[in-house]
């Protein structure tokens, strides 16, 4: 193949047999769908629509793009693509450290597995070559344990990217853990790796950067990348809020605007957010700053607690774990927040999932659906549920089928703070409009991570929007899910998006796999990657009317000062963007799919 | 500058309040009073916050973001915005991530 930046090597991998083929990148696709996040999607998309996602004929795909790995500044990212069991749509998940750079050093853009393994299995990844092993000794074990095992077998120096026991225990909503505590956390990929028999991926690589095509255009467009994260007033090394005190750092300014979902969505705002807020953190228990490769910023918080019942040494608290343990369960213990977080890292649980599922069983304890009594804040219980729920053991059977599942099975759909099944992230669409947007128009069920218009609803980036006005956020929202679906197939960190634009993207793009890109085409791949993903979700029974908000956004105002009276206009919102994506009521119709060369 | 007439409490997070050394700054203002003019006596007061408040980008500063009563001045009238007694003023880092 003619393109740079890749690897130019698929591993395809057949689990029932053991079989593995190894074939090159299709340059076509590579040109359309440019890899990673895009590339998945396609290969899910090709693999059927109507598939039961635990079955064996489900492929998950772990992929790079070709700026994973490089030069290129927080290129260090690795995707997981597959249909998921949590929502029933396709769904990518995509984590940090420097298991997406070795994957590449190890000479491939993508492993696919399909089919279900005898035995458990890890597969061993080097030099170009994928060697299933017997991992019968691994399964019932913890991340954390599956790890360091693996790393004593196979060397200080493997990235080991595995599930644990949730995900053995089918729980709907397990994660792949990388490096110990970055997750591939949403939607449930570990559940189909588990599904498979397939517990890890150890991948060992020396650092083998990607030479890119144009190596004079390369080194300027990379220049002109590192000085806007530089002079960022949220990533500047050591300077930026996001370097400093992480994603955390965004719990005051959420909470001020109030927009912060707080006792399962029933208020904006938490009295007590700065007890676990990344400012409190960075100042009282903060040990490192971890980074990823090639990444300046260091956004990761590693935090040791004090001794004690809650004691914990993690390597990061997220502000989306934060709050939900927190503010979404009226929880305002600092040191129980990393302890639960560390708890689900290792069982391989997605901690925005549980703790939503938490927050919705104190809510159903407190309107008396269930006999069991779990108490808004109660430590304790929120530590013994998520053992019960990775065990699937008593309640927690019920509550291992993900927030939705479980408040109908309480007999309360509406406590279920969902969009297509995924719960809710950190900022409430009352306080923060183009959120509401963006969670019910996500193609992977609610998520902040599709099109982050936060960015410009409380950072300023590209501009500032009112976070309480609904008029144009459709346009917003369409861009930033177009450019971000780019970060993720480009195989770059979606923080770069704070200070670099899609110009940006393409020069380094352009350099580094010789195929000349400017702002607007390469968002017109990213407007096909969205695309592509939303038609395999109608195809797989998702029509008109499938976007909406749990009815507590659209009905119940906000009582914070700052929100007070809002709601989340929904319907105005979805008009706009609908129109602009020239969908028809959140279906794809066939001249837009023409129009994209999707078909 | 006119006779004060109001005490607004400034509430300072992140590295204005690790700078200044403490979470609240009590800041007299002249009436009709705006958020520049409360920038200006704050950095009188604290000079150490100079840096990160006076840099300033399209009529708000650069480096941190200033809300009154929950509203982020950018979406209000930038450093023109009125500051009344009683408001609530908060000053934060950028803040970025999720």
């Amino acid at each position: 193949m003619e393109l740079g930046g890749y690897a130019d090597r698929v591993a395809r991998i057949d689990l029932t047999t053991g079989d593995i083929k190894y074939e090159g990148i299709n340059e076509e696709d590579a040109r359309k769908y440019i890899g990673s996040r895009g590339l998945g999607v396609k290969w899910v998309f090709d693999n059927g629509p109507k598939i039961d996602p635990l079955s064996p004929d489900n492929i998950i795909c772990f992929l790079v793009g070709p700026l994973t790995g490089t030069d290129v500044s927080m290129s260090g990212r690795m995707t997981v693509v597959t249909k998921s069991p949590l929502t029933g749509t396709v769904t990518d998940s995509h984590h940090g450290g420097w298991s997406g750079a070795r994957l590449k050093w190890a000479g491939f853009d993508g492993l696919v597995f399909k089919g279900k393994a005898k035995q458990p299995t890890y597969a061993y990844v080097e030099a170009g070559k994928v060697e299933l092993k017997d991992a019968s000794d691994l399964w019932g074990k913890g991340a954390h344990d599956t790890i360091k095992i693996l790393q004593k077998r196979h060397g200080k120096d493997v990235s080991v990217v595995t599930i644990g026991q949730a995900g053995e225990n089918l729980v709907r909503f397990a994660a792949w853990m990388n490096e110990n505590d970055r997750a591939s956390g949403r939607g449930g990929t570990g559940t189909v790796g588990a599904s498979k028999n397939l517990k890890a991926l150890v991948i060992k690589a020396a650092e083998k950067l990607p030479k890119p095509k144009n190596r004079e255009a390369f080194k300027q467009a990379h220049k002109d990348a590192l000085k806007a994260i530089n002079e960022d007033a949220t990533l500047a090394p050591r300077k930026g809020g996001l370097s400093v005190y992480g994603t955390n750092s965004l719990m005051m300014a959420v909470n001020a605007i109030g927009a912060l979902p707080t006792k399962n969505a029933q208020f904006t705002s938490f009295a007590n957010a700065f007890n676990i807020s990344g400012h409190h953190i960075q100042q009282s228990i903060l040990v490192d700053n971890p980074t990823c490769h090639a990444c300046p910023v260091a956004c990761k918080k590693e935090v040791e607690t004090e001794p004690g019942k809650f004691h914990v040494h993690m390597e990061s608290v997220e502000y989306e774990s934060a709050w939900g343990f927190g503010a979404a369960c009226n929880n305002d213990n600092r040191d129980s927040i990393p302890f639960l977080i560390d708890l689900c890292n290792d069982y391989g649980i997605d901690t925005i999932e549980m703790s939503n599922v938490l927050a919705m069983t104190m809510e159903a304890s407190e309107k008396e659906l269930i006999r069991e009594r779990v108490s808004w804040g109660d430590v304790d219980k929120m530590v013994e549920l998520v053992h019960k729920t990775a065990k699937r053991e008593g309640i927690g059977n019920t509550l291992a089928e993900g927030t939705e599942r479980a408040a109908k099975a309480f007999g309360d759909p509406s406590i279920a703070m969902t969009v297509k099944g995924q719960a809710i992230p950190a900022y409430d669409p009352r306080g923060l409009k183009g959120m509401g947007l963006a969670y019910a128009t996500s193609n992977r069920g609610a998520c902040h991570l599709r099109g982050y218009t936060t960015a410009s609803e409380i950072v300023g980036v590209p501009e500032k929007t009112d976070p309480l006005a609904w008029k144009g956020k459709g346009a917003l929202l369409k861009l930033f899910q177009d450019f971000q679906a780019l970060s993720d197939s480009l195989g770059v960190c979606k923080f770069s998006t704070f200070a670099e634009n899609p110009g940006h993207y393409a020069a380094q793009y352009s350099a580094m796999v010789g195929v000349p890109m400017d702002a607007d085409a390469i968002l017109t791949i990213g407007e096909r990657i969205y695309n592509l993903e939303r038609h395999y979700n109608n195809l797989a029974g998702f029509g008109e009317g499938s976007d909406t908000l749990p009815a507590r956004f659209l009905n119940e105002p906000s009582q914070s000062p700052s929100s007070q009276g809002h709601v989340c206009e929904l319907n105005e919102m979805l008009q706009e963007y609908y129109e602009l994506r020239g969908w028809v009521n959140g279906v794809v119709p066939e001249e837009k799919l023409k129009a994209l060369q999707i078909i | 500058m006119k006779p004060t007439s109001q005490v607004t409490v400034v509430r300072l997070y992140a590295f204005l309040r690790e700078l200044a050394g403490e979470r609240d700054v009590e800041v007299a203002l002249p009436d009709g009073a705006t958020v520049h003019d409360l920038i200006s006596r704050l950095v009188e007061l604290r000079p150490v916050l100079a840096e990160r408040l006076l840099a300033v980008n399209d009529n708000a500063p650069r480096f941190v973001n200033i809300l009154v009563n929950g509203k982020d001045i950018r979406d209000l009238d930038g450093l023109d915005t009125p500051v009344m007694p009683d408001d609530e003023v908060t000053i934060l880092s950028p803040v970025g991530g999720g």
